[in-house]
């Protein structure tokens, strides 16, 4: 049954937001006892699977390969933990920087249906249901870009909408096709099934998953809809989607590839070269931005290649790498929205030649805001610096040298647009005098996330333990299927 | 322009279709029907008071905020799904029990709730729309 | 009856990217809404075609008498039709939205950047 709650108790949040319509003040109560609710659930899943490897639950009670199952490993289970995290930050930001007009729209309502979504994905096992998660994230993820109803937000929306929806048809043919050939859409009977396929014909459709999840996760020909529409809705909006979609497309990656997929020949190599390419274009197109939440939009792009590169070299050691990269990637860029987000209620914009200053007036901002584009860029000891380092380090143990000299290529171009924006936004005089801070409740999320990034960065131990755990499981993915089929009757 | 034919007629038919509609919820288990047809057929009856009688009087028939009801049934529907949790089963199981009145036995069970819900969501839903076009 | 339907997948799926392709949002909307349906008469096509026997236990028996039409893929399509029409609903009054506030019909516009003086202060 814990495995379910993650999904169903933001789902009946946000049902009672619905119920709360008229009242905003206990709407804003409700919202808190939500984030909270999540970080809390999470924590006892995690705690929950950590003992067992394996929890499942047969939605309806209908035994395995027939009903809807809900299956917690080591990574969905690391992952609603993160998401738990996010949320109650998110949500805490979300009272200071969304104005009355928005929430009046239903903010609120539409946050934990993006929530539940999320854990939805993360931890289904069935890939139609997946599907719905994913657009049940989606139609929620359109609402809160385009909240609000600004004409740069019509644009972004349009720009998200398109793309999204064209790579949901592409993932809805996958799974049309896939269903065919194999009559199961479960993934633990998937894995089972897929050998006797042809291998071409599998191959085929793994494309086809490979280009919407590709989409979805914003990798190199299909990343367009994400630096211009990321940056138009309120920061907290755009922290949120930073720190949690593109990762739901790197997980879907991740579990498809490991458990129906084989992760070799045309497909591997595809993927790599499309992974560096993401880097490198990625953080060239940073370099040459003026905007604040657009730089760190065209970042959280390249950042993406790291994961899929360690998803594609396919070794034990690089799955754990590529799963410590997602939860310190999460963590670190939902925080630097956050921080774009401070900065631009302050000062009203996020382009950098109209910010400066910001170290004398927000000094403990400045600190948070060092932490966070050190730990991006990888400096040591950062939580950066240990996910770097797995995902180089697997790449050489498999004598890939091009990957891994791109990716130290990269971070440190990574490095130069952070400093760049450290000197533009915090050292730089300012035109205008920067008027003190509002409330302070404005720096305690951006602070929280913080100490759990920081947590990671110190202590390493526990976190790499528990990727290599992950990176043990997902390539033996044989327990995973014991563990669904067998517990069924 | 409202007819008086039809304020004549919609004065049957509110009610009757509003049976109509519960009898579908009621049904729905195993025949055709079930709480989506069900809601909508009494959106139906309420869109034809509001043609007839104004969106106050559909207001008064309605009794209730269409968004709290629609929030009010998905918190139904949510909560069927956990209600198997207090019997150790996993979410969303059907729970029955048989229910022995003098008139006759029905059958009673998580999934008509889950239904109810689903009634009262699709009824507010479509209502809330309504209103939304009919101001335009 | 197979080699028909998949013919009409491939026609509404060439018709739908054609559409997209064409310079204009309403066209762009119209074409992915044919190739959410061309997708759905494909999970139809690939769950087998076995007309006439719905998947219904006879009286008396307790289990299904092979061959009968998949139920599992009609339960697909009709989830992925409700989803896809919500979200070309909220697409649609997006694109509607955009022509309120003055935007072309055309994507291309969309990439550029906003002129000065809608940027809101």
């Amino acid at each position: 049954m814990i495995v379910a709650l993650p999904v169903l108790t933001p789902l009946l949040i946000a049902a009672l937001m619905i119920c709360l319509w008229q009242s905003p003040k206990a709407r804003i109560g409700v919202s808190i006892l939500g984030g909270v609710l999540q970080l809390v659930l999470g924590v006892a899943l995690f705690a929950q699977v950590l003992p067992a490897g394996h929890l499942v639950t047969q939605f309806g009670n209908w035994p395995a390969p027939f009903g809807i199952s809900f299956v917690a490993d080591y990574l969905s289970a690391g992952l609603v933990l993160m998401t738990g995290v996010l949320t109650l930050a998110m949500i805490v930001t979300s009272n200071v920087d969304v104005d009355s007009r928005r929430r009046q729209y239903g903010f609120h309502p539409l946050f934990f249906v993006l929530i539940a979504g999320v854990c939805g994905a993360f931890l289904t096992g069935d890939l139609f249901n997946m599907f719905v998660w994913f657009e049940c994230t989606l139609l929620a993820s359109f609402v809160l870009l385009s909240l609000g109803g600004e004409k740069k937000q019509v644009r972004g929306g349009l720009q998200y909408v398109v793309p999204n929806l064209f790579g949901s048809v592409i993932f809805l043919s996958g799974i049309g096709l896939l269903y065919g050939a194999t009559g199961t859409l479960n993934f633990a009977d998937l894995h089972q099934k897929a050998s006797l396929v042809h291998p071409g014909l599998l191959a085929s459709i793994s494309g086809l998953f490979l280009v919407c999840f590709g989409l979805k996760a914003a990798v190199f020909p299909f990343f367009s809809w994400l630096p211009t529409s990321y940056p138009t809705p309120p920061p907290v909006i755009t922290a949120l989607f930073a720190g949690l979609l593109t990762k739901v497309g790197v997980y879907a990656l991740v579990r498809t590839f490991t458990l129906v997929f084989p992760m070799e020949g045309i497909i591997q190599t595809v993927l790599i070269t499309l992974s560096c390419l993401t880097m490198i274009i990625g953080v060239v197109a940073a370099a040459s931005q003026k905007d604040f939440k657009h730089i760190l939009a065209y970042h959280s792009m390249s950042q993406i290649g790291y994961m899929t590169a360690g998803l594609a070299l396919g070794t034990k050691f690089a799955f754990a790498a590529t799963v410590l990269y997602m939860i310190h990637h999460s963590l670190v860029k939902a925080n630097l929205f956050l921080i774009a987000g401070s900065v631009e209620r302050t000062s009203g914009s996020s382009e950098l030649p109209s910010l400066g200053g910001f170290h004398k007036a927000r000094p403990f901002l400045a600190i948070l805001f060092v932490l966070m584009a050190a730990s991006l860029a990888g400096l040591p000891p950062s939580s950066g610096f240990w996910s770097k380092l797995f995902v180089v380090q697997s790449s050489l143990r498999i004598e890939q040298f091009v990957v891994a000299g791109v990716m130290l290529a990269v971070s440190l171009l990574t490095l130069f647009s952070m400093v760049k924006v450290w000197n533009e936004v915090f050292l730089k005089e300012p035109k205008e005098p920067i008027p003190p801070l509002k409330s302070a409740v404005d720096h305690w999320p951006i602070a929280f996330v913080a100490v759990t990034v920081l947590l990671f960065g110190f202590w390493i131990q526990p976190f790499s333990d528990y990727a290599l755990e992950v990176g043990q499981q997902l390539s033996t993915p044989q327990i995973y299927v014991e563990a669904v089929l067998g517990v069924a009757r | 322009m409202t007819s008086r034919w039809l304020c004549i007629i919609t004065q049957f038919l509110t009610p009757l279709l509003l049976m109509l509609s519960v009898f579908l919820l009621l049904r729905g288990h195993n025949e055709p029907g079930g709480g989506f047809a069900g809601g909508l057929v009494a959106a139906c009856a309420l869109a034809l008071h509001m043609f007839a009688f104004g969106e106050t009087a559909m207001r008064k028939v309605l009794m209730i905020n269409p968004r709290t009801l629609s929030g009010i049934g998905l918190v139904v529907a949510v909560f069927s799904g956990f209600l198997p949790a207090l019997a150790q089963l996993p979410a969303f199981t059907g729970l029955w029990f048989d229910l022995t009145t003098p008139i006759g036995s029905t059958k009673l069970g998580t999934p008509i709730l889950f239904d109810v819900g689903v009634y009262m969501t699709v009824l507010g839903v479509c209502v809330s729309l309504m209103e939304d076009l009919h101001q335009e | 009856m197979e080699t028909v339907l998949t013919l009409m997948v491939v026609a509404l799926y060439a018709a739908g990217v054609y559409l997209m392709l064409r310079r204009s949002m309403v066209k762009l909307l119209f074409g992915l809404a044919l190739l959410s349906n061309a997708t759905n008469l494909l999970i139809f096509t690939c769950a087998r075609i076995i007309g006439g026997r719905p998947p219904l236990v006879e009286p008396g028996q307790t289990v299904l008498a092979a061959p009968y039409a998949d139920p599992l893929a009609q339960a697909l399509i009709l989830t992925a039709i409700v989803i896809s029409f919500a979200i070309l609903a909220y697409a649609m009054i997006l694109v509607r939205r955009g022509y309120d506030l003055g935007e072309a019909d055309d994507p291309d516009e969309l990439s550029k950047a906003i002129p000065e003086e809608a940027r809101p202060e």
